[in-house]
């Protein structure tokens, strides 16, 4: 037998791809097979008592002493990789697997097996396809198929008609039973009493091809008595050519034992009862061992004196203590798990009743039968239901006592129910009677008809009814009515309908007279000579038609339109806004005048009231009142107009008693003194200066004299006594005389030294004119000339005399006038703002005026202050 | 000698005054308006001004508005001969200290007295 194997071991050493080689302690070889020589590519003659690692770089072979030393120290160490060179020079990698023998005689030795990497993959494919070909004997033959059967660690069985086939060890291992017993034993004695039935049913079903779970659990019990939990999982199959069950089973004993395990734990329990949304409670003896924090937060105790009570029924409403009694006593009669369900009030800590409801079960607790209950606090739903209650019964009430007649017809109009307001609406002395229908209280049978077929149409379109009709009392006595009306049922008409009826007389008769009020108003104010107006957001919402009559509008025009088109511009109309709201708002009334616009453009004054609907909403609008008030502006216009001229006429007069007083105490100043100085200094006086003194008397005299006929003749120009008297002269020698007259007379006054310039131009040689008045236009211009001039400056004096008019123009180069004073330079007693000390009348030039006007003709001034001033004087000419 | 000084632009009311108060024997100097008055008055310090109010260049009120607040000037005396008779004119030269104040036309003779009491001359 040893020999054999020697052989059969010595074939294979030389026979296999791997190379093999032993090496002694020493690390020469001791022997090596052709695959090795192979490898190496080295006769087996050279290597034969060589050291080990001729075939290795030194720097490699150093590294595999220490392998090849802890190998033979029989320390097992993994394959590793190494790289031969060869004597050609070429190398190749191998895996290498070592370890050491000790051969008969004791002593010790390393076998080391080398496996070409490079040779691999391809020796990997050819063992594949070895392998397939194996694969493929083994499926074409059963023994092997069964051998696999045989091995696997699930059990494999076969039932038919209720007997054991076939089981494989494994099953036979899970069952207890050997393959003898086993055989042809019925598979049903095997499960355990309380699966059979359950399983029997799939077995069934399956075999009427119902879909069922294949996988499902059951206990067995072995030859022993032990309970084996297995996981079956079966399909139909033929056997033998009649159909069976083959079943795929697993020992789950130690899984359910792990469950089982898991659902006893302690700390699974406390999760789940202390995280439930439910109260948990369990009482044994009437002593509570538990209560979960939902529990404890129910009735408001901690968990120690829920604990130390000395009954669970100290927390339950007296009421209700018999009741829960009750159930505790029926739990010690009852089987364990059977359930009782349970409603009742409970006390929490501060005595408040608490409804709930729940289950109660029977269970074991610690050994011994105790009362696990669930309990929900249901008192929101009861408070809730309470409320709902009474809402109904307020809601009966409320239909019952409501105002409003209520009344259900049947679908042929028939009255089924109404309450007590409709005996009252209709005057009924009972109920209103119920199978009648409503024909009486109708005016007439052709009212009733006809809100019958509109009822219909409505109550067809699935529409509300809804209408204000007259009716009719028991009495007779007709009253107003809102009737409305629906279908009970949209759907089922025949369910009848609803009505509610309302009496509506009263309202009806407010509003005839509301209406005739109204209207009594409106007429009132459409004839009133005020404007009125209801805007809101300054658009007009109602207007009357004075209002559009003053703003010349229609009143189709006015509706809706912005009160802006009344105001002369944007401006005018913003600043009423801006100041009128802040006072509307305040609860006041706004009153002002302004000016407003008609249509046509036209401005007139209005007087104007505002005041708000509602103060404290002003979106309800402001009601405007309009008075035209333009006459009477015109005549305030007119007598303000009237007083200021008084004014001025009055200061006039003072201005004019003032300077004549001044202008007459001057010359009299002179009179006066010339004469004293005759009369006490005569004696002496020169003769020369006592002719001077006198001279200066008569000009005194006349200055005084011309100052009265200045103001005689104002006056008579101003009463239009003024007379014009032209005659024919020849307009260059009057010019020249007056102008040399007038120089005279200044410089004779003591004033000036200045030039007058006189041009004549044109070639008039005759014209009409009124000397006396030339001379005062003369007179006065060239006074003022050469009075409002410096010393030594220029006056000018041109004349055109044309055919058509004469034109005289004046210029000097004096203190001018402002312009402010140019208009009315030409008044009576006006005197410029520059004149200064310079005396003056104010009357010159008034006088000058009138006289060109006598003349027909006109005056302009063109003056600058400071620079000089021209007059230009125009006197028209007839022809012949 | 004392010497009066007439500011006036009346020329024949000027030539007047200094007619009689030469006759009086008094050195006259002559203005015809404020302003020349002022130069005149400092250049030769008179004893004694008659002056117009109403006159171009400087008027009366302001000459004499000058004149007291210009120690120099301050004490002379000042008489106001003018054609106004109105009483604010005659109030506004008594607060500005004037010490006379004669309306036109006016009395030579009375004007005479008026002038010795002021100059503390006998009569």
């Amino acid at each position: 037998m040893a020999g054999d194997c020697d052989d059969l071991l010595s074939t294979a050493f030389e026979a296999t791809d791997a190379g093999v080689c032993f090496i002694a302690v020493d690390g020469r070889f001791i022997r090596f097979n052709p695959a090795f020589c192979r490898l190496l590519r080295r006769a087996g003659e050279d290597l034969q008592g060589q050291p080990w690692h001729v075939a290795m770089p030194a720097a490699v072979a150093t590294h595999h002493e220490a392998y090849l030393a802890a190998i033979m120290a029989g320390s097992p160490q993994e394959s590793s990789e190494w790289c031969f060179v060869r004597e050609d020079g070429s190398s190749v990698t191998v895996q290498v697997e070592a370890r050491a023998i000790t051969s008969g005689d004791g002593s010790r030795c390393a076998m080391l097996v080398f496996t070409d990497i490079e040779n691999r993959v391809a020796q990997q494919r050819r063992q594949l396809a070895e392998f397939e070909r194996t694969d493929q004997a083994l499926r074409l033959s059963e023994e092997r198929y069964r051998q696999v059967i045989e091995h696997v660690s699930i059990g494999i069985i076969v039932v038919q008609d209720g007997r054991f086939r076939f089981a494989n060890p494994m099953a036979l291992e899970i069952t207890g039973y050997s393959s003898e017993q086993i055989q042809n034993m019925e598979f049903i004695p095997l499960i355990h009493e309380a699966d059979r039935a359950m399983v029997f049913d799939r077995h069934l079903r399956r075999q009427r091809g119902e879909e069922i779970e294949p996988r499902y659990e059951f206990r067995i019990v072995t030859p022993e008595g032990r309970l084996i939990w297995v996981e079956l999982a079966a399909v139909m199959i033929t056997w033998d050519g009649a159909p069976a069950t083959l079943s795929f089973v697993s020992d789950i004993t130690k899984r359910k034992q792990a469950e089982d395990a898991l659902r006893r734990s302690e700390g699974y329990y406390r999760s789940v009862i202390d995280g439930a949304p439910v109260g948990i409670v369990i009482v044994r003896g009437n002593h509570v061992r538990l209560g979960n924090p939902r529990m404890l937060e129910m009735v408001g105790f901690t968990r120690e004196e829920m604990l130390a009570l000395p009954s669970f029924l100290d927390c339950v409403h007296e009421d209700d203590r018999a009741l829960m009694a009750d159930v505790a006593r029926r739990h010690v009669e009852m089987a364990s798990g059977a359930e009782q369900v349970v409603s009742c009030r409970l006390l929490n800590k501060g005595n408040e009743t608490i409804w709930v409801e729940g289950s109660t079960v029977q269970v074991e607790w610690e050994g011994l039968p105790a009362t696990l209950a669930f309990i929900h606090d249901i008192t929101p739903q009861r408070l809730l239901e309470e409320d709902l209650q009474r809402a109904l019964a307020e809601r009966e009430t409320i239909l019952e006592t409501s105002v409003m007649g209520i009344a259900l017809l049947d679908a042929k109009g028939r009255v089924r129910w109404a309450n007590s307001a409709m005996q009252q609406i209709f005057a009924l002395e009972g109920a209103l009677p119920v199978g009648k229908s409503l024909e009486p209280y109708y005016p007439s049978r052709d009212e009733y008809l006809r809100i019958g077929a509109a009822v219909s149409a409505a109550v067809l379109e699935g529409r509300a009814f809804d209408c204000e009709l007259q009716m009719r009392r028991t009495g007779g006595a007709l009253l107003w009515v809102h009737l409305s009306g629906r279908a009970v049922n949209q759907q089922n008409l025949g369910q009848g309908t609803v009505w509610v009826v309302q009496d509506i007389t009263r309202r009806k008769k407010l509003e005839d007279e509301l209406r005739t009020k109204t209207a009594e108003q409106d007429a009132i104010l459409q004839s009133t000579q005020i404007g009125i107006t209801l805007s809101v957001d300054r658009h007009h919402r109602w207007i009357n038609r004075t209002f559009a009559d003053m703003m010349g509008f229609s009143t189709e025009e006015l509706l809706g339109a912005s009160s802006r088109i009344h105001f002369p511009d944007e401006a005018a109309w913003a600043k009423l806004g801006e100041e009128a709201y802040p006072v509307l708002e305040l609860g006041e009334s706004y009153a002002t005048e302004c000016q407003m616009r008609r249509k046509d453009g036209e401005l007139f004054w209005v007087q104007l009231f505002g005041t708000a609907i509602d103060a404290n909403d002003l979106a309800r609008g402001a009601i405007w009142t309009f008075v035209n008030v333009t006459q009477r502006r015109q005549a305030e216009d007119d007598i303000r107009r009237a007083l200021a001229q008084q004014m001025e006429l009055s200061a006039l007069k003072s201005k004019f008693v003032a300077m004549t007083s001044h202008e007459f105490r001057t010359p009299l100043a002179t009179i006066l003194s010339s004469s004293e100085l005759l009369r006490h200094y005569s004696d002496r006086l020169p003769a020369a200066e006592k002719l001077e003194v006198l001279g200066s008397i008569d000009t005194a005299v006349k200055r005084m004299a011309d100052m009265l006929d200045s103001i005689l003749m104002i006056g008579r120009a101003d009463s239009g006594n003024l007379e014009f008297r032209p005659v024919a002269c020849q307009p260059r020698q009057l010019c020249l005389e007056l102008a040399n007259e007038t120089a005279r007379a200044v410089s004779k006054g003591g004033a000036g030294l200045q030039r007058l310039d006189v041009n004549f131009t044109g070639a008039g040689e005759t014209a009409m004119l009124d000397e006396g008045l030339l001379r005062h236009i003369l007179g006065n211009l060239i006074g003022n000339a050469f009075k409002y001039s410096h010393a030594g400056s220029r006056v000018g004096l041109n004349v055109d005399s044309g055919s058509s008019e004469i034109v005289i123009e004046v210029s000097d180069q004096g203190i001018g006038i402002p312009s402010g004073d140019i208009p009315r330079l030409f008044d009576t007693f006006h005197r410029a703002g520059n004149v200064g000390n310079i005396s003056g009348t104010g009357l010159g030039l008034a006088i000058v005026r009138r006289a060109v006007e006598l003349h027909g003709g006109s005056i302009e001034v063109d003056s600058r202050a400071g620079e000089g001033s021209r007059f230009t004087v125009r006197l028209p000419q007839r022809e012949a | 000698m004392t010497t009066v000084m007439i500011i006036e632009d009346e020329a024949p009311i000027r030539d007047n005054v200094r007619r009689f108060l030469q006759l009086e024997g008094y050195v006259v100097v002559e203005a015809e308006n404020g302003q020349q008055g002022l130069e005149l008055i400092r250049a030769c310090l008179p004893d004694l001004i008659l002056c117009d109010v109403m006159m171009p260049e400087l008027d009366g009120f302001s000459l004499l508005k000058i004149l007291r607040a210009d120690p120099h000037t301050a004490a002379v005396p000042f008489v106001f001969l003018t054609a106004s008779a109105e009483k604010e004119n005659l109030q506004l030269g008594q607060d500005l200290g004037a010490d006379e104040y004669v309306t036109k036309p006016f009395n030579l003779m009375e004007l005479a007295a008026l002038i010795r009491r002021r100059l503390g001359e006998p009569r």
